[in-house]
């Protein structure tokens, strides 16, 4: 199909505003006798409060309010941001300020100042009396025999899927090779350039508050945060303004509660801005986890059992930990086929920072865990790798475990093929450990990962999003979304799927830049790569309905039956039978002109709220070179050739970038990144930007990224989504390159220089 | 951060006196990427600061026969610029552009990276090699150091109160010696030394031997060291590739570095052992 919107790479529609750093973020806002926020933070990893002493902090001239737990409202509250769905477990355990500290910077108390310094220096003011218990850093102390309970939870533990599908024991029997291993993911951050926690609240005079808060889901915000302060949703309102990246640390609830009761108990506006520091401490970071997987395998490389069992560290709270647990599980069983499968996923708490949401959602863990043992088994059966994966995937036609649906389309062959070939595959494969410069000390390797992901939360989740488009005087048209785009690029998308549909030009479309739920309908936000396919369902249908009506109005004009009519270039045009006549037109601003001002009277609007028809997975594979210095244990990513099928990419330099970003931080992920506490106090030890590598663009690899678009029937034209799948394979892809460099495998992220050079040292022993 | 006293003297002589006048509460501000950094943290309890901005004639570079004058306010990134530097003392240029980022290079100052002593510092270790020179101005005058003499511990020198580094002063190096910097980190920008070294290597005219090799490492132990065991195991010695490894055990010996967040005292030591070695055979330039 030929698209004259889709399918280019146009500008975004917030880039000269970013460039130019003059867009307006949360943090930069400010309003007449705005107040700042502190919150003060627990120093230990798990304590009882026995007394807070707030006096001194409150006579401090230009402390307004300081609150504690006796001031919040006694509402259990959870903060994953998820709608009323099937799959949403939502254990209420927190409090908007805390009467037990659970982790180190759990909230104890905030206050609201004239200024920064002075809300400083009222925090110091406030004396706090902790009686210690033991810090519980890791799911094995957790649950161990005796352990002190972080909530009222057996053994720590507080929650458990199972999932059973035929016969495990007669799979393994089956089996001729079974094979086990176990693989533990660390706790990694988000890390957006505008750190996560930044919210201003603001009371009117009528019982409402308007909260501007970088989220990315600004409607399931509004109602959490309402239900945390025991408020009705319809008395709050959020603005989202742009926001600095998101990758899911503000998928929900960060610290908008906070603000918002600051705010009220004061009647002041209140700006509550988390430095990085506070955004390491504080916010939800990805869940560590510690995965066993069992996989029963024949000669020729069919598998016969399939079982995953693992230990979630959620952290200190629930918030998502249980609600992941189901989708850990759903990647791992919908990867590959097998006619035995069994899952057992427990979430656990321990006393560091809670964990949510980071792009992936589980995937990377479970694929990093899944994709370095398929290699193993290769190996054993003597089969290529590409060929083990070749057998065993799901393919079109055939129902996806994740969603229990029929899978639309599938780019994945042409993933391997056109991937295997970028990064002469063949070639480099059967030269394992590979020389190079440097006195034989560097080896060379390369590796491939495959993914399958979501472009959406259905059936999970409820998917409602609401668009509408409104036909200016001028022919130009207004796109109200509740648009949460976060920086991934969505707006721009969505703006060129309603320009598509309208057949008018892309810069005609005006996509509301920022999100405001007393403006624009329900929509559950910007997760789960859904913003394409299900927000560009509901866009592309509010289009459709738009257009419906332009046609008949042209109709009308031209008296030629709808049937007869096409929009084009902003203008209807009129099919001519014969081709003598020069071709009848008329443009789209005369047409809204004669709607708006003309016997009629009305506005042509279309809009709808929907859920999307369905959620077609995604699937990637990815191929990485990298080079192992074996003096210094040194891991260098050479090169990275990343080959997504994405659907049609509707604007592919976007889709680009979401695969490259997502590669930086899949490679830190297999290299570089871990946040890290000390076991025994529960401190963090890096909670900043110079100790937790996050890597620089001088450390990035060449990337090729090979753009696969088999498109599926019920994606906007043909979408699918791209949003998280860039990191999902990354950290396999490089362990897998490793072990063909070194021959050891690593079963524990992140591979960083000394446990390389440890297991080195180890094998030459 | 709580109220602070601020001062930006115009000359020398004044930002001296302040800085004597108020003895202990009272700090030197060059690019304030160290200084700024700890006093967010509130790991100070300092009552004001003295911003050298002002004092232009510590800034830049003046050229002496052999000798190469370096004011201590000289920004890092200007010691990249200068070809000079790039010419005779490519080290130094290599240390600079291993220094943090682009905005850090910016603020950051030579005299800064010395004043601050940091074990991990990049450009003061390729200074500790080139045998600088410190010049200092007092209450009582000028003064003058050699750098192996300027750090008493880590974050501690020999500058008593009121006393402001001036210059650094470093000898063009031997003719045909070539000086190496490495650095070793877990990512190539943005970085403190997990372990850094930089080397010297002069041969004898036949260049065959080695007539003189400094060897200096960072990161190891509580200050920079010179590891004069390892030099002396070089000198006048034929240079091969079992002669640098002997040097490089020899500097795994005489270091002590410590566990911490970033590392591990092992893997440093470790390290240390092999960047030299690498470092000499770079600097040697030659096949072995
Ligand atoms: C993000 C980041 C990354 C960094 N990366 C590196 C790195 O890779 N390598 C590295 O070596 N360093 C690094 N640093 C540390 C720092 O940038 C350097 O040490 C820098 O050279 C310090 O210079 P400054 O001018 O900013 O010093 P300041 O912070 O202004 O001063 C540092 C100390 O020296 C004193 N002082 C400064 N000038 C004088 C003077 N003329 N006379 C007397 N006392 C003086 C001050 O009182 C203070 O105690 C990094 C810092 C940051 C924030």
């Amino acid at each position: 199909m030929s698209y004259s919107v889709v399918g280019q790479s146009v500008p975004r529609v917030d880039a000269r505003e970013k460039v130019s750093g003059s867009a307006l973020y949360t943090g930069d806002m400010m309003l007449p006798h705005m107040l700042i926020g502190k919150v003060l933070r627990s120093p230990f990893a798990h304590a009882k409060i026995i007394s807070i002493d707030t006096s001194k902090a409150k006579e401090l001239p230009g402390v307004k309010v300081v609150l504690t737990y006796e001031d919040t409202p006694k509402i259990l509250w959870n903060s994953a941001g998820f709608p009323p769905s099937p799959g949403a477990i939502l254990v209420e355990d927190q409090y908007i300020l805390t009467n037990k500290a659970r982790y180190v910077g759990d909230g104890i108390a905030a206050v609201a100042a004239v200024d920064e310094a002075t809300a400083v220096q009222a925090l110091e003011l406030i004396e706090v009396e902790y009686e210690v218990l033991p810090a519980l850093m890791n799911i094995e102390r957790a649950m161990s025999d005796g352990a002190v309970l972080i909530h009222e939870a057996e053994k720590n533990i507080y929650g458990h899927t199972p999932v059973v599908i035929g016969d495990i024991d007669a799979g393994f029997a089956d089996a001729d090779f079974v094979f086990e291993d176990t693989y533990y993911v660390p706790k990694v951050n988000q890390v957006s350039l505008e750190p996560c926690g930044v919210s201003m609240a603001a009371p009117d005079k009528d019982g409402r508050i308007t909260i501007w808060t970088s989220t990315q889901m600004p409607h399931l915000v509004r109602s959490i945060t309402a239900h945390a302060l025991g408020l009705k949703t319809g008395q709050i309102r959020i603005i989202k303004p742009p926001v600095g990246g998101a990758f899911g640390s503000r998928l929900g609830v960060v610290n908008e509660p906070i603000a918002a009761l600051l705010a009220m108990k004061v009647g002041q506006p209140v700006m509550l801005k988390y430095t990085r520091e506070e955004a390491f401490l504080a916010t939800e970071s990805r869940h560590p986890i510690t995965m066993t997987i069992k996989t029963g395998v024949k000669k020729d490389g069919t598998f016969t059992a399939r079982q995953l069992t693992s230990y979630i560290d959620g952290g200190a709270y629930a918030t998502h930990t249980p609600s992941l647990a189901g989708p850990v599980a759903g990647w791992f069983l919908a990867m590959y086929k097998s006619p035995n499968i069994k899952v057992d996923n427990y979430s656990v708490y321990t006393n560091s920072t809670q964990c949510g949401a980071f792009r992936g959602y589980g995937n990377p863990q479970v694929v990093f865990a899944v994709e370095s043992q398929i290699d193993d088994i290769a190996e054993r059966l003597g089969i290529d790798p590409l060929e083990l994966r070749l057998k065993n995937h799901p393919c079109a036609g055939e129902v996806w475990l994740w969603s229990g649906w029929v899978i639309e389309s599938c780019g994945f062959e042409e993933c391997i093929a056109s991937g295997a070939k970028a990064i002469e595959w063949t070639k480099k494969r059967s030269k394992i450990g590979n020389e190079s410069s440097h006195q034989g000390s560097k080896k060379r390797g390369v590796g491939m990962g495959y993914m399958m992901h979501v472009s959406g939360a259905r059936p999970m989740l409820h998917e409602t999003s609401a668009a509408m488009i409104k036909i200016n005087e001028d022919g130009t048209a207004n796109l109200i979304y509740s648009n949460s785009d976060c920086g991934q690029g969505a707006g721009t998308s969505l703006s060129q799927i309603a320009a598509e549909e309208l057949g008018i030009p892309f810069e005609d479309v005006m996509i509301t830049k920022t999100a405001d739920t007393d403006v624009a309908g329900f929509d559950i936000g910007s997760h789960a790569s859904r913003q394409t396919y299900s927000g560009g369902n509901s866009v592309k249908n509010a289009a459709a309905k738009a257009k419906q009506k332009i046609l008949e109005m042209a109709a009308e004009m031209m008296e030629t039956p709808v049937s007869e009519l096409v929009v084009k270039g902003g203008r209807v045009w009129a099919s001519n039978k014969s081709s003598e006549e020069p071709a009848k037109s008329v443009s789209i601003a005369e047409i809204s002109h004669r709607a708006h001002f003309g016997s009629h009277g009305n506005q042509i609007i279309g809009v709808v709220s929907e859920e999307p028809p369905g959620n077609p997975p995604v699937y990637a594979a990815q191929f990485v070179e990298v080079e192992v210095d074996t003096e210094t244990g040194i891991v260098e990513v050479l090169r990275v050739v990343a080959a997504h099928d994405v659907g049609t990419a509707i604007n592919p330099a976007i889709v680009e970038g979401q695969i490259e970003g997502a590669i930086q931080q899949g490679i830190g992920y297999a290299l570089t990144e871990e946040y890290c506490y000390d076991q025994e106090s529960g401190k963090p030890l890096n909670p900043n930007l110079s100790d937790y590598k996050i890597l620089t663009s001088v450390d990035m690899p060449q990337i090729e990224t090979i753009l696969v678009e088999a498109a599926c029937d019920t994606g906007p034209f043909g979408a699918k989504s791209v949003g998280e799948s860039g990191l999902v394979a990354t950290a396999a892809a490089i362990a897998n390159a490793v072990y063909n460099a070194i021959g050891i495998r690593f079963k524990e992220l992140p591979m960083t220089p000394e446990r390389v050079l440890a297991a080195l040292q180890n094998k030459n022993k | 951060m709580s109220d602070i006293n601020y001062w930006e003297p115009e000359n020398l002589t004044d930002a001296v006196s302040i800085l004597a006048d108020r003895a202990d509460q009272v700090r030197a501000l060059a690019g304030g990427t160290d200084l700024l950094v700890k006093m967010k943290k509130g790991l100070t309890n300092w009552k004001g600061i003295v911003n050298l901005k002002g004092l232009t004639e510590l800034k830049g570079f003046i050229y002496e026969g052999q000798t190469i004058s370096i004011g201590a306010l000289t920004q890092i990134s200007a010691l990249i610029d200068n070809p000079l530097l790039s010419l005779h003392f490519p080290a130094l240029v290599d240390a600079a552009r291993s220094l943090g980022t682009p905005q850090v290079r910016n603020l950051a100052t030579v005299g800064g990276n010395l004043c601050n002593a940091s074990p991990a510092a990049d450009v003061a270790l390729v200074l500790l090699m080139y045998e600088a020179r410190l010049l200092i101005m007092g209450p009582n005058g000028s003064r003058q150091v050699s750098i192996q003499e300027f750090y008493v511990g880590p974050g501690q020198t020999v500058l008593q109160q009121g006393e402001i580094l001036t210059a650094i002063e470093i000898d063009l190096p031997p003719l045909n010696s070539k000086g190496v910097f490495f650095k070793h980190g877990k990512r190539k920008s943005h970085e403190i030394a997990l372990v850094n070294v930089a080397v010297l290597l002069t041969p004898h005219p036949g260049r065959k031997q080695i007539a003189q090799a400094r060897i200096a490492v960072g990161s190891v132990a509580s200050t920079q060291l010179r590891i004069k065991d390892a030099e002396d195991s070089l000198t006048n010695s034929l240079a091969t590739l079992s002669a640098f490894e002997q040097a490089a055990e020899l500097v795994k010996e005489a270091v002590n570095p410590i566990d911490d967040v970033r590392s591990t005292a092992s893997y440093r030591k470790q390290m240390v052992g092999v960047l030299t070695r690498r470092a000499l055979v770079e600097a040697w330039g030659e096949e072995l």
